[in-house]
């Protein structure tokens, strides 16, 4: 393995400063993605950063690298795309669970069985933002949102879970307020061959009166101060079932299988951005040949 | 238009955003409204559309340029139209045809000049409201005399077409 040289944070520095309100998760998110690219030592032209809509999705903006805002709910599809398009760029998905979990759950659910080798950061803040406060996926039963008046009347989706059974390869939840942790569980998906998802709780201070900083502060624990091991599958659905007075954080599951790029014949000679466009009469007359 | 650089190329990093934003991808539709360049971005940007004309082929009247009637189509009626043509031609009705592959952009200049050199004109299309008609009166100025129209879900079939040109043609003068 070629030795890793660390680059300057200052590397990855946006053009502009972030426009989210003073104090949101997601600068914690934003944070932990650049140090984790600095550690590896992944240059900002290798790194692909894509998004759908929403607050959290604005985030290739706030970073020196390639980056591209797309649709809402369609980040994954896109990035599926790039990464066919030259599977040599690190390619790494933020976005939001309402852009991911709600718009783009079939994106989502078809990714992880594909296990494409791609690192989804989820800022998971359990509310939609950027629509000033409506229920998302994964706001829990009873909360009041402006489009729950009476308290949110469905159960919360359960990432980790629906992972998990889909067919990721690497499933972990960080906290945006846990910031060692959380650089070093997304440089491990980065490094990850396969499709990584980490969910982040990423509070929202304006419009989620829940679930915040000092709620998650107590809750959470990591699961590496545990004996838990990230290698059984029915363990982790189980560990992915806690929730409420004490909530794990960590990487949850972590397996090894083919990934789509591996299975894709295309791919064998090289990235499909280096490799020629067309046909020679030749080549053409030879296809011609084996499917007439 | 500015060439664009692959992701994984040195030196042109950059955000290709949905949103308005300016050359180097800066996202410039809220907090940094900048009303110039959301102008000048929207400007170059509709310059896509005349090269895109310029590449396209303009459409050419297919048939003798004399004929008593022009078909005007596009799209799928190509085929059907053409078969009419010929069955018309045996009967001694001379008809030509103008196919159109672009709607948007649209060789407008090109059109009206064919338009104005036909003797008569029927819009064939398979909808209700006359759209492709619609789209010519919108983009040239041009009425046509009437249309060949079918709506009921089933795809024109030629012996159709010919029966509504010989109608059309025993109301207008012939």
């Amino acid at each position: 393995m070629a030795t890793v040289v660390e680059l300057p944070l200052e590397l990855y520095k946006g053009p502009v400063d972030p426009d989210w309100c003073p104090g949101c998760g997601d600068f914690g998110v934003l944070r932990a993605l650049q140090r984790a690219v600095a550690k590896l030592g992944i240059r900002p032209k290798d790194l692909l950063v894509v998004s759908g809509i929403g607050c959290s999705s604005n985030l290739p903006g706030y970073l020196h690298a390639y980056g591209f805002h797309g649709l809402h709910g369609r980040a994954l599809a896109q990035a599926t795309g790039m990464k066919l398009g030259n599977h040599e760029l690190h390619v790494v998905i933020t976005g939001g669970d309402g852009d991911g979990y709600g718009i783009g759950i079939q994106h989502f659910i078809h990714a992880m069985r594909r296990n494409l080798d791609l690192t989804y950061l989820v800022m998971d803040n359990q509310i939609y933002g950027l629509t000033t406060g409506q229920a998302s996926p994964t706001t829990e039963r009873g909360d009041w949102t402006k489009s729950t008046p009476r308290g949110c009347p469905e159960d919360p989706l359960n990432p980790l879970a629906l992972a998990l059974v889909c067919g990721a390869t690497y499933v972990a939840r960080g906290f945006s307020g846990e910031q060692e942790h959380l650089t070093s569980l997304i440089a491990q998906g980065i490094q990850h061959r396969g499709f990584a998802l980490i969910d982040v709780f990423s509070p929202c201070v304006t419009y989620n009166k829940h679930n915040t900083y000092p709620w998650f502060k107590q809750r959470v624990y990591a699961l590496e101060e545990t004996d838990y091991e990230p290698t059984d599958l029915v363990q982790a659905l189980r560990k992915a079932q806690e929730w409420g007075e004490r909530i794990p954080i960590g990487l949850f599951y972590r397996t090894s299988r083919p990934t789509y790029e591996d299975g894709e014949p295309a791919l064998k000679h090289g990235p499909l951005v280096r490799q020629r466009l067309g046909l020679t009469p030749e080549e053409g007359e030879a296809l011609l040949q084996e499917f007439m | 238009m500015s060439p664009r650089a692959l992701p994984g190329t040195e030196g042109t990093e950059y955000v290709a955003a949905s949103d308005e934003h300016d050359e180097v991808g800066i996202l410039i539709s809220d907090e940094f409204t900048n009303p110039q360049m959301r102008a000048r971005m929207m400007e170059k940007r509709m310059r896509k559309m005349e090269g895109l004309r310029r590449d396209c082929p303009p459409p050419q009247l297919f048939g003798p340029p004399d004929a008593e009637v022009t078909l005007i189509g596009w799209g799928s009626t190509k085929g059907v139209i053409r078969e009419a043509m010929a069955q018309l031609a045996s009967e001694g009705i001379r008809t030509n045809h103008l196919h159109l592959r672009y709607l948007v952009p649209f060789h407008e200049e090109e059109v009206r000049a064919i338009l104005q050199g036909c003797r008569r004109t029927l819009v064939v299309e398979n909808n209700y409201s006359g759209q492709l008609a619609r789209h010519l009166r919108a983009e040239t100025g041009f009425t046509v005399d009437g249309g060949i129209r079918k709506y009921d879900g089933e795809p024109f079939e030629p012996h159709y077409i010919v029966e509504r040109v010989k109608e059309f043609l025993h109301g207008h003068g012939r």
